[in-house]
């Protein structure tokens, strides 16, 4: 099982390697936002600076997970389905979208900082937050993204099945955020890790337990 | 004689009958509107003027006021005067010390008599000492126990303070809510046993459910709204609890928005049962679970009660539980009228 989840993670390493330009746009489109919000805010207050960080991700998130399944040709859907559990290969995934979301939020962080201010004063606290998010939202993402490529118009329909769907760990992480960067005092920091943690571990156990129903055609 | 299939429906409207009529029409027992002069001083004469809601001051004969501090210390009136049914002149005499150890003491005003029985507006008169003398003070007001008359007879609501006559809308608000998550549930069911067994009648079941849920969700909000603006004073308030009902409201439209977007039966029907599936779950931590967690205004979160104790009082309660049965048969009713209409248009495509 294990083998087969890092194969599969391998797997998907290549192609993404073979399709440079894929993930590369992606990182182009949250240059280009952080870019526009310098211009447009002129100086970023911290509070602000945490909406815009979530909101950005948010959307980076929407637009480099609808590659995540529509990428897949009809060929290599019956080549995955042949020889792929689909337990590990919806574990595969989700680790592969979680890993490649905290590498862009890593990104996104790195050019908010540059171009903007870097309000961060607590930098462990930040990056756990930022990577339960990106846990979180990767498994969401990812099972809302095999929803939405059965429909038309999929990339509108990843937005409005998802965005619903992220708001309470957008909340949570907004909150997490503002502790961290020492614009709110949180007493209940344990609390809200712990809602983190559930969340993720919901949507993952559900993604679990609904993909092999939807992964047959 | 065999009784008929739908019986269920014509229970409908002796429950309708009743919900509406006794609901809207059974009055509320008699309270305190408010009073005129909010701030008194050790030493000296109290007087005020309260102001009653469907209450009987001129026909009362043993008219009592009390002020009463931590629940504990109690002065009586020195002279009750009523000019009409519900208005009323009380005047204390404040004793020279009060029974705290602060310069201040926030204190209610009870009034009781065998007519309308004890009413009460809670921690709304201010009294200011210059010096402070707790032992005093304790000895000034009377800690012995008051005996209030009992509660008046007849059919009434409680009279709550800020709800006011507002407190009928349980029977709609709440049970309409009840109601939503009676067809929530359905749905839910109805979609595992469509994962499980693919029979296409069980995703219009569970699609008409969850469309009549959406409905009721929406005249839950509707009526909650309306609620809000007179309780706590706006139509809409950046409470936890609202903003996580429309999110989990935002995560059924997307459903229904799921379920246009695909043209195959199939997948049209595991997808959406399959998203069904993971609203639900995801819904229970929303509204059920992170609105108790954080400060919130609405009844049943951050340590507000909500449906016990004092809240729900046995008389509301005796609407109250037939308004979840009423909503819940009428929910279940328009789900299968809904479902009867989906399967006439299924067959009438079937035979183009």
């Amino acid at each position: 099982m294990i083998k087969e989840i890092v194969n599969i993670i391998k797997h998907e390493m290549l192609l993404d390697y073979r399709q440079k330009f894929s993930f590369a746009g992606t990182v182009l489109f949250a240059i280009a936002s952080v870019f526009i919000v310098e211009k447009v805010f002129q100086e970023v207050k911290v509070f602000s600076w945490n909406a815009i960080f979530w909101i950005l991700f948010v959307f980076i998130a929407l637009n480099s997970m609808v590659r995540s399944y529509s990428k897949m040709t009809k060929k290599r859907y019956h080549y995955y389905y042949s020889i792929y559990n689909p337990t590990a290969l919806s574990l595969a995934k989700i680790a592969y979208n979680t890993l490649n979301l905290f590498l862009l939020a890593c990104i996104l962080y790195f050019f908010m900082a540059w171009f903007t201010i870097d309000p961060i004063t607590d930098k462990p606290l930040f990056f756990t937050a930022l990577f339960l998010g990106s846990l979180g939202i990767g498994a969401m993402v990812s099972f809302v993204s095999i929803l939405s490529t059965k429909g038309e118009n999929s990339h509108t329909l990843l937005a409005i099945l998802s965005i619903p769907l992220l708001i309470p760990t957008v909340l949570l992480l907004l909150k997490i955020t503002a502790s961290a960067s020492g614009i709110l005092t949180d007493s209940s920091m344990a609390t809200d890790f712990t809602f983190l943690i559930a969340i993720d571990f919901l949507s993952i156990g559900l993604s679990l337990i609904l993909f092999p129903s939807l992964w047959r055609n | 004689m065999k009784s008929p299939k739908f019986w269920w429906k014509l229970l409908c409207i002796p429950l309708g009958l009743y919900v509406l009529l006794a609901g809207l029409l059974v009055p509320l027992k008699p309270g305190i509107l408010g009073i005129d002069n909010y701030n008194a001083e050790v030493g000296g004469e109290f007087n005020v003027n309260v102001i009653g809601y469907n209450s009987n001051y001129d026909s009362a004969k043993k008219l009592r006021a009390y002020l009463r501090i931590d629940s504990s210390y109690v002065i009586s009136h020195k002279g009750v005067k009523a000019s009409s049914a519900n208005d009323l002149n009380v005047s204390f005499q404040i004793p020279q010390y009060l029974p705290t150890q602060d310069s201040f003491a926030s204190a209610s005003i009870i009034l009781d008599s065998e007519v309308d029985g004890p009413s009460v507006l809670p921690g709304i008169i201010h009294i200011v000492q210059n010096e402070i003398d707790q032992q005093l003070g304790n000895d000034l007001w009377s800690s012995a126990k008051f005996t209030l008359e009992p509660v008046v007879k007849g059919f009434k609501f409680p009279y709550r303070n800020i709800l006011h006559e507002t407190v009928r809308n349980t029977f709609f608000h709440v049970a309409i809510w009840f109601a939503m998550f009676f067809l929530l549930i359905l749905s839910l069911f109805n979609s595992i046993q469509y994962l499980r067994l693919r029979s296409y009648e069980l995703d219009i079941n569970a699609s008409s459910y969850a469309e009549v849920a959406i409905l009721f969700g929406l005249i839950g909000i509707a009526t909650g709204s309306i609620w809000a603006k007179y309780a706590w004073g706006a139509f809409w308030i950046a409470d936890v609890k609202l903003n996580m009902s429309a999110v989990a409201l935002l995560i059924y439209v997307a459903y229904l928005i799921l379920r246009a977007s695909i043209q195959d039966i199939d997948s049209r029907a595991r997808l959406s049962a399959a998203y069904n599936i993971f609203a639900f779950v995801a819904m229970i931590p929303l509204i059920f679970v992170i609105p108790r967690m954080t400060d919130s205004l609405h009844p049943g979160n951050g340590g507000n009660p909500a449906l016990g104790g004092e809240d729900l009082d046995n008389r509301l309660r005796m609407v109250f539980y037939p308004a979840i049965i009423l909503w819940s048969i009428i929910g279940f009713w328009l789900s299968s009228l809904n479902i009867r209409i989906k399967n006439i248009a299924e067959k009438l495509i079937a035979k183009k």
